[in-house]
C-alpha cells in the first residue's frame, strides 16, 4: 500500500519534470502547457472564442437562423422584452430586433477594439526599438513627446479629436491607434535597453548583421510574449474606451450599432425596457473580463517567477 | 530634498509647453470659426467680421498665433482696424499670464473663474474617491495575502479583474436603479422607506441658492458618486497591495521577527505591512491623474458640477476657450499630481536619495 502510494508521488515527480525540464521545449510550448492547465482562462478563451464566432457569424445568424434583420422598425413591437414571439431578446426604442442588432454590434466592438489594439502595438514597437535601440536625442524627444501625452487626461484628449473628426468605426481605430502606443512604447524602450547589451546581440553584431536585422530579428522577437499579454489587456481596454465615448456622445454614431453606442441609448429607455440596459452592457464586461483574465493567465505562463 | 523638488518642478516645464501645443494644435484644426461664433448676430456686417478675424489673428500662421495665445500681444503691435497696417497694441495677456480670453457661451466671463468654481467639486469628489481606494483596496489586499490561496484570495482575485471591467457608467446606472427604484420598492411592504429613493440620484447639494451648504451637511449626495468611481482604485490597489505584501514577508527581517517569536499579527502589520505599504506610493500619481480624466464619466452621470462636466459642456456647445482652459488646467493638475505623489514617496522611504533621482 504505502510502496503503491510513493510509486504514484514518484510518477506525478516525473511527471512534472517532464514538463517543467524538458529541454527541448521552447518558451511558447512550455507556456503552451502551463495555458492547458490553467482553467479559468481556458473558459476565459472559450467564452471569448464564442463571442468571437458569433460576431463573424452574424449576418448568417441574425437572417437565417432567426430570421431577423437589425434595420427594419416596427412601431407596434417597441419595447418587447426578452423572450418575446420572434425576438429573442426582445426589441428596442423603434422596434429594431435587439438580438441581430447586438450581433452585428459586436462585430464592431471587437473589430474596433482588435484593429486599434493592434495598431497601437505596431506604433509603440516601432517606436519603442528605435529609442531604446539608439538612445541618445532621439530617446530624449520621443520620451518628452510621450510624457506630454500621458499628461493630458486621456479621455479629454479623446473628447477632443472625436469631437474634430466625425468619429466612424475607422476614425475610432485610428484615433486609438494614434493615441494609445505610449504604453507598450515604454514597455519595448525598457526591454530593448537590457537586450541589446546581451551576448547573442554582440554575436550577431560580429557576424556582420545591420542595425535593423538586429533591432527586428532578434530584439523584437525576443519581446514578443510580452507584446501578446499587452495585445490581450490592449483590447479590453479599447472596447471599454469605446463605451465610454459612446457614453458622452462622441463614440460611433446610431444608427450603426456598437455595444458601447446600445448601451448608452438604451440608458434613456431604462424604465420602459430595462433589457436595453442589461444585456450589452453585461456583454461588454463579459468580454473585457474574459480578455483581462486571459491577460493575467498568459502573464503566469510566460512567466512562472511572477505568477502568484 | 529642495533641490529634488526643484527639479521635478523644472522637468515639468517641456511637459507643460509641449501639452499647449498639443492642444492648440487640435483646436486649430477643429470645426466652427470662431469668428462666424463670435458674430453670430446677422446685424453683424461682412467687412465687420473681417476686421475680427485680422484681430483675432486667426489668418497668421501657427506659431504666430500660438504665441499671442501662449504670452500675449501687448508687447507687439497688431493690426486693429484691419487696413493692413500694424497701429495698435495689442490687447490680450496670454495664459502664462493667467489671460484665458473670454468664454463664448458665457458671456465674456473669464474661463479661469469658471473654473474655479467648479474646482472644488472636482477635488472634492477625487479626494473621498483616493482615501476610499487605497483603504479600501490596502484592506482587501493584506486580507488576501494574508490569505493567500484560500478562497478569500482566490475571490479577490476575480473581484479585481472584474472591477477593471465594467464600464464606469453602466455601473452607475445599476447603482442608481438599485438604490432609487428596487430597493426602495422591494422593501416598502415591510415598513421600510416609503418607496421614494434611498439616496439622491445626482447632483452635488440640494437645489438651494446661495451654493452648496458645507460637505457634512451633504454627505447623502457624496455615497453614490464615490463608491461608484472607487470600485477601479479598490480592485487595483488590492492587487498591489497583496503584491507588495507578499514580496516583504519573504525578506530577511520578517523572519527574524519570527525568528524572535513575535505573535503573527505583530509580523503582519507591525513589520510587512509598515513596509509593503511604501512602494505603493508609485502608484498614487497615475491613481489620481486618471481620477481627474475619468470625472467626465462619472460627473456628467452624477451631474456632480465639476471641471469634467463644464469641459463636456463646452465641447458640446463648441466654447473653445472654456475647453481649452480645462484642458490646460486639468494637465496641470495632473503634471502636479504626479510630482506631488513622487514627493511623497521620497518622503516615505528615507532610502530613496534625492541625488540620485
Amino acid at each position: 500500500m504505502r510502496n503503491d502510494r510513493s510509486a504514484v508521488r514518484i510518477a506525478k515527480f516525473k511527471q512534472r519534470e517532464q514538463d517543467e525540464f524538458v529541454p527541448s521545449l521552447n518558451l511558447y510550448q512550455k507556456a503552451f502547457r502551463r495555458i492547458c492547465r490553467d482553467r479559468p482562462t481556458l473558459l476565459a478563451m472559450a467564452v471569448l472564442a464564442v463571442f468571437v464566432l458569433l460576431a463573424v457569424c452574424a449576418p448568417f445568424l441574425s437572417e437565417t437562423v432567426f430570421q431577423v434583420d437589425q434595420v427594419t422598425q416596427s412601431v407596434r413591437n417597441k419595447y418587447l422584452p426578452l423572450f418575446s414571439q420572434g425576438h429573442v431578446l426582445g426589441t428596442d426604442e423603434l422596434g429594431r430586433d435587439h438580438l441581430s442588432r447586438l450581433l452585428y454590434g459586436g462585430r464592431i466592438s471587437l473589430g474596433i477594439g482588435v484593429a486599434a489594439a493592434v495598431l497601437s502595438l505596431g506604433i509603440g514597437i516601432v517606436v519603442g526599438v528605435f529609442a531604446g535601440f539608439y538612445g541618445g536625442l532621439a530617446d530624449d524627444l520621443i520620451n518628452w513627446f510621450m510624457l506630454t501625452l500621458n499628461n493630458i487626461p486621456g479621455l479629454f484628449l479623446l473628447i477632443l479629436i472625436t469631437e474634430m473628426l466625425s468619429p466612424n468605426p475607422l476614425t475610432l481605430v485610428l484615433i486609438f491607434g494614434v493615441l494609445g502606443w505610449t504604453g507598450t512604447t515604454r514597455l519595448v524602450r525598457a526591454e530593448t535597453y537590457s537586450i541589446k547589451e546581451r551576448e547573442y546581440i554582440i554575436a550577431a553584431r560580429a557576424m556582420g548583421a545591420s542595425n535593423w536585422r538586429i533591432m527586428f530579428s532578434h530584439i523584437v522577437p525576443n519581446i514578443f510574449s510580452l507584446l501578446i499579454i499587452t495585445l490581450s489587456q490592449a483590447i479590453g481596454g479599447l472596447i471599454l474606451a469605446e463605451s465610454a465615448l459612446s457614453f458622452l456622445g462622441f463614440g460611433v454614431q446610431p444608427p450603426t450599432p456598437t455595444w458601447g453606442n446600445m448601451l448608452s441609448g438604451g440608458l434613456e429607455y431604462a424604465r420602459k425596457a430595462p433589457h436595453l440596459v442589461y444585456v450589452p452592457g453585461l456583454l461588454i464586461t463579459t468580454t473585457v473580463f474574459c480578455l483581462y483574465l486571459i491577460g493575467d493567465g498568459l502573464r503566469d505562463a510566460f512567466d512562472p517567477k511572477i505568477a502568484d | 530634498m529642495q533641490r529634488y523638488i526643484i527639479r521635478r518642478l523644472l522637468q515639468a516645464i517641456p511637459t507643460f509647453f509641449g501639452i499647449t501645443i498639443i492642444v492648440y494644435f487640435i483646436m486649430l484644426l477643429a470645426p466652427g470659426d470662431p469668428v462666424a461664433l463670435m458674430t453670430f448676430d446677422p446685424s453683424i456686417r461682412q467687412d465687420e467680421r473681417e476686421v475680427l478675424a485680422i484681430k483675432l489673428g486667426v489668418n497668421d500662421p501657427f506659431h504666430i498665433q500660438y504665441l499671442r495665445w501662449l504670452i500675449g500681444d501687448d508687447w507687439m503691435m497688431v493690426d486693429s482696424n484691419a487696413d493692413g497696417e500694424v497701429d495698435s497694441w495689442g490687447d490680450n495677456y496670454g495664459i502664462l499670464r493667467g489671460d484665458f480670453g473670454s468664454s463664448f457661451k458665457f458671456r465674456g466671463s473669464n474661463p479661469l473663474k469658471l473654473i474655479s468654481e467648479r474646482l472644488g467639486a472636482t477635488i472634492e469628489l477625487n479626494i473621498a474617491v483616493v482615501l476610499i481606494g487605497v483603504i479600501g483596496g490596502l484592506l482587501i489586499g493584506v486580507v488576501a495575502a494574508v490569505q493567500r490561496g484560500r478562497a478569500f484570495d482566490k475571490s479577490s482575485r476575480i473581484f479585481a479583474v472584474l472591477g477593471d471591467s465594467v464600464p464606469a457608467f453602466w455601473f452607475a446606472l445599476l447603482a442608481i436603479m438599485l438604490m432609487g427604484l428596487v430597493l426602495p420598492r422591494a422593501l416598502e411592504p415591510y415598513g421600510i422607506g416609503d418607496g421614494s429613493p434611498f439616496l439622491p440620484m445626482g447632483g452635488r447639494c440640494p437645489p438651494v441658492r446661495g451654493g452648496c451648504p458645507p460637505i457634512y451637511a451633504r454627505l447623502q449626495y457624496m455615497i453614490l458618486p464615490v463608491l461608484v468611481s472607487s470600485l477601479g482604485p479598490i480592485a487595483g490597489w488590492s492587487r498591489f497591495m497583496r503584491a507588495s505584501m507578499l514580496e516583504t514577508i519573504n525578506s530577511d527581517y520578517i523572519r527574524t521577527a519570527q525568528a524572535k517569536g513575535l505573535t503573527s499579527r505583530g509580523v503582519w502589520i507591525r513589520h510587512g505591512l509598515r513596509n509593503a505599504i511604501i512602494p505603493l506610493m508609485v502608484f498614487l500619481g497615475p491613481l489620481i491623474f486618471g481620477l481627474i480624466g475619468g470625472s467626465v464619466i462619472i460627473e456628467r452621470i452624477f451631474s456632480w458640477p465639476g471641471i469634467g462636466l463644464l469641459l463636456f459642456d463646452s465641447v458640446v456647445s463648441r466654447d473653445y476657450p472654456v475647453v481649452m482652459t480645462s484642458v490646460v488646467i486639468g494637465s496641470v493638475l495632473a503634471i502636479l499630481g504626479y510630482i506631488a505623489a513622487d514627493i511623497l514617496y521620497a518622503l516615505s522611504d528615507p532610502r530613496v536619495r534625492f541625488q540620485g533621482l
